[in-house]
């Protein structure tokens, strides 16, 4: 009998899913098409660990041939994209047939969506605040979100070139076969599938919505430090004379912690473009949903979007905020519609932030409803599968 | 000791006045000279910043986001040393240009607040130190706005469609909105953790308000307004028109062009306006003032049209600027000692003009008033009735119960003694509301003298009158997610005549309709919806508590993005 096998890898905090497929041919046998979702891991904290990619693109290789049949890079955070170019430098190569990137990621997005490419810019000049934090004083939480959101900034900005990892993702596909995707893209003709019927729910096409709540930014330069680039001056450092000393530091503790709120901000917003992505195949409905957060959840719920199903990747590996609690009923009502079995997968680690997983709320949740599975209980680079029979 | 003083060149308007410009006379198109006074007994000095006792510039680098040295030095007169000039340098967009203008405007906007033909008295800051900080380059943002948990003013630029920088501190119309953020919180602060929609549109009316009475406070401005508008304030103008420049940088919410921020002048109702946010909500009550304004100017543009016992009239054009400045003296006067009245607690707009009625009232009762003054409260009630926000003009009446006068020498007592303070309002509990067995707080009260009239023989009547207000809480359930209870802070005013001890105005408001309560539930759970509620965020909108389902922090949704406009 042919089984549907979604295969999860322990890359720490980051995903590696690869979900293999079996389809008829028009000559009445079988054939495995290989779907691979995201690569890549944080590059701060224990989560991290570029080595661990080596092995895993391997087994990916060696399960596919060494070309997997679609590619999708289901959003730009680095724990998503890292870990094919990581790999390649180690001399471990993988290509595809077909690459899916999130449609924000079009190299012309920008100059397309005027109101998008304004909200880049704030996350732009947000980035290099932080990082003018940091070269200040050394702050892990903000380090680490910095660099997840830092594949967005042009390759140099703040001395760091993660864009190089997505550059990376435009490429390992043919240029015909690779498209930028949203949930209004017409995908016929767009992947290899034939009996897999694949529908994408998220994001929108214009993602300026999800950052809406984008505040201010307390500089407005419009060149980006590069790295190696002159200090700026060092500003004042006790007020100016007649100004009430309290207030003058208030007010700059205020701005360094509107910063860390907009960096969150920007990193949420990231996370509510990932491509969300329906499967369905021989009466199986899979859903992965990337790092889908609250925002995206609520535009799916409000255009029809979300139906049950039998597997999902649980969103933000396994935060509060890529749950929506009181929506959870349209994805996984209380019984099973056709009484098959139900399955979510969580590729998380420990460690890295306070608040992710959320163990004892979104995934006792998911495991009231069906079985659940844990990255964490595996080996580091080690593997887990979940088979559909079709 | 004398008065000292700095003299600054204050922009008229933004640059979005071209139009204008040529009407505009003078050497230097588009600004005019002021000068910014502190009384002599201040114990006050101006300083580079520019910086005074109250009011101080905190410039930021924009490349680096790092605090600068002040951007402008202060330019001591030879002869009066005390007092001198702030100049800033050519360039109308360099940090000193943006420092004087927006601490000029804010000064000018304070001591227009705060004069003897407003409130007549100096207001306290809500967040409890003496010194606002006004920060003229904070970043990036099309936005500006108040922020008491940081004592500040904060104007940001941004780019507009052809990439040119628009910095919200350059608009007088901003600066002075923003400044009427921190004046009303200094008076009503119960409004900045508002729970019903009215309460925050509110301080979004009262600092577009206060705006234009700013605007107004220019002669070359009102000269230049009336000569497009053949002596009329009907239709688009600068002073119904809030932030011009800024409403044409940035379309509207629907994608649609603009010519301000917002208009004040319009037929809304409170129907026409149901479920909106508090920024369109806010224009409801700003039309009235409005539209007051308006029909103040046309009857005393009319009365300086008719001949004197001579036969001469005056030129049209001089007439109608005459008339445009006494509209002015009285509508200031009409507003802000409305505001001066309000209650603590929550409010509608049907307390702002049960308040306004009464003010002044107490400052000229009916029976003392010119057939003018009267029709001038009866067209402002029937506003109010026009867009459905009261169903008859008598619901705006105040009352001056008799019960509540103390004797003359009792005055000065109740304003410094908490203890007679709460013997009175515990005795008068009924008369005021207070709910059985609810607790309450007095509030520190407030001597405010103020001009009532114009001047007789170089001396302007003055009324000198002590303000006490009472605050307690009513509790109701709250629907949202939360289905807890909320606390809803509500209050009384009472005014009495110092001299006397006569009651001038007993105000008070209700927060118990259903209908405000309904509206209390739609603003949480549209929150909810949305998202905005950030629970613990210092900077953001809250709950108050997890018994309590009111909002904290609400001003901060004028401000916040997606909410702002």
């Amino acid at each position: 009998m042919s089984e549907l096998v979604v295969r999860s890898y322990n890359v720490g905090f980051g995903d590696a899913i690869l979900v293999s497929i079996p389809e008829a041919t028009n000559a009445g046998a079988e054939e495995t098409r290989h779907l691979l979702i995201d690569v890549g891991n944080l590059l701060a904290g224990d989560g991290n660990d570029d080595k661990v990619f080596t092995g895993v693109v391997q087994d990916i290789s060696d399960r596919t041939g060494g070309t997997v049949d679609l590619y999708l890079m289901t959003h730009e955070h680095l724990d998503h994209v890292q870990g094919l170019l990581a790999a390649e430098r180690a001399g471990v190569e993988l290509a595809a047939r077909h690459a899916w990137l999130t449609g924000s990621a079009h190299p012309a997005y920008y100059e397309t969506h005027p109101e998008a490419k304004e909200k880049m810019r704030t996350l732009q000049l947000s980035l290099a605040e932080a990082h003018r934090m940091l070269q200040a004083e050394p702050d892990p939480w903000l380090e680490m979100m910095v660099r997840n959101n830092s594949a967005m900034l042009p390759p140099g900005a703040l001395g760091l070139r993660t864009s190089d990892y997505v550059d990376h993702l435009r490429g390992i596909a043919p240029e015909d076969q690779t498209h930028y995707v949203d949930n209004t893209t017409d995908i016929v003709g767009k992947h290899p599938f034939h009996e897999a019927v694949l529908r994408i729910l998220a994001p929108e096409e214009d993602t300026s919505s999800y950052y809406r709540k984008l505040g201010p930014t307390h500089t407005t330069a419009d060149e980006l430090p590069a790295a190696g680039a002159a200090e700026a001056p060092a500003g004042l450092s006790v007020p100016p004379v007649g100004v009430d000393p309290g207030a003058f530091y208030d007010l700059q503790a205020s701005r360094r912690k509107s910063t860390r709120r907009q960096i969150m901000e920007i990193d949420k917003a990231n996370n509510n473009t990932s491509v969300v992505l329906e499967l369905e195949w021989r009466g199986w409905r899979l859903l992965f949903a990337g790092d889908a957060e609250l925002g995206s959840w609520k535009l799916m719920h409000e255009q029809n979007l979300i139906k049950p199903v039998h597997f999902v990747k649980v969103s933000h590996h396994g935060s509060h905020n890529g749950t929506y609690d009181e929506l959870f009923d349209e994805l996984m009502p209380a019984e099973s519609p056709d009484g098959r079995e139900r399955h979510a997968l969580v590729s998380t680690h420990d460690g890295d932030w306070d608040s992710v997983p959320d163990t004892d709320g979104t995934l006792s949740l998911y495991s009231s409803r069906c079985t659940l599975h844990d990255t964490r209980a595996l080996a580091h680079g080690a593997f887990l599968e979940i088979r559909f029979p079709g | 000791m004398p008065d000292i003083f700095a003299e600054v060149d204050l922009l008229i308007q933004d640059a979005s006045v071209s139009q204008l410009e040529s009407r505009i006379g003078g050497s230097d198109a588009g600004k005019e000279r002021k000068k910014l006074i502190i009384p002599g007994d201040a114990n006050d000095r101006f300083l580079d910043g520019p910086a005074c006792r109250r009011i101080a510039v905190v410039d930021f680098d924009p490349a680096s986001g790092d605090p600068l040295p002040p951007p402008v030095v202060f330019t001591p007169f030879a002869s009066n040393p005390r007092s001198g000039r702030y100049v800033a340098d050519s360039d109308p967009t360099s940090a000193a240009s943006i420092a004087v203008n927006t601490f000029g405007t804010v000064f000018q906007t304070v001591r227009m607040f705060e004069g003897p033909e407003a409130l007549g008295r100096q207001v306290d800051w809500a967040f409890g130190s003496e010194q606002l900080l006004v920060v003229p380059r904070a970043g990036e943002w099309a936005n500006a706005f108040y922020d008491r948990g940081t004592r500040s003013l904060q104007f940001f630029s941004f780019l507009d469609d052809d990439g040119k920088r628009v910095y919200t501190g350059l608009s007088r119309d901003i600066v002075s909105h923003e400044c009427g953020h921190a004046l009303l919180d200094a008076v009503v602060p119960s409004l900045y953790d508002s729970s019903t929609p009215q309460s925050v549109a509110l301080h979004e009316a009262v600092a577009d308000l206060v705006a234009v009475i700013m605007a107004l406070d220019s002669s070359r401005l009102r000269q230049a307004v009336l000569a497009l508008g053949d002596n009329s304030l009907s239709g688009p103008n600068a002073f119904n028109n809030i932030a011009e420049e800024f409403g044409m940088a940035r379309p509207g919410a629907d994608g649609m062009a603009r010519t301000a921020l917002r208009a004040l002048q319009n037929d809304s109702t409170l129907e026409t306006l149901a479920g909106e946010r508090p920024h369109m909500l806010s224009t409801l009550l700003s039309a009235i003032f409005y539209d007051t304004l308006s029909k103040i100017f046309m009857a005393r543009f009319e009365d300086e049209q008719m001949t004197d016992d001579a036969g001469v009239a005056l030129p049209r054009e001089e007439a109608a600027n005459k008339a445009l400045g006494t509209a002015l003296i009285i509508f200031r006067r009409f507003l802000l000692r409305g505001i001066d009245y309000l209650p603590p607690g929550e409010l509608s707009f049907a307390d702002v003009g049960r308040a306004t009625l009464a003010a002044d009232r107490a400052a000229r009762p009916d029976a003392d008033s010119s057939v003018a003054l009267i029709e001038q409260r009866k067209g402002f009630a029937e506003n109010f009735v026009k867009r459905l926000i009261v169903a008859k003009a008598g619901d705006l009446d105040g009352a001056q119960p008799k019960k509540l006068d103390v004797p003359a020498d009792r005055v000065g007592q109740l304003h410094v003694s908490d203890w007679a303070a709460y013997q009175y309002v515990t005795h008068h509990r009924a008369t005021l509301g207070i709910p059985k067995g609810s607790s309450f707080t007095v509030l520190p009260r407030v001597d405010s003298t103020k001009v009532i009239g114009p001047k007789r023989d170089g001396v302007a009547p003055v009324q000198r009158e002590l303000i006490l207000k009472v605050a307690w809480n009513h509790t109701e359930d709250a629907t949202g997610r939360a289905r807890r209870m909320r606390v809803v802070p509500t209050g009384a005013t009472v005014a009495l005549k110092w001299e006397t001890g006569e009651c001038l105005a007993l105000v008070r408001s209700d927060v118990t309709s259903a209908d405000q309560q309904r509206e209390r539930d739609r603003l949480l759970v549209e929150l909810e919806h949305e998202g905005v509620l950030e629970p613990d965020d210092e900077a953001g909108v809250g709950l108050r508590g997890a018994g309590d389902a009111g909002l904290h922090g609400s001003h901060r949704l004028l401000h916040l993005a997606g909410w702002d406009a």
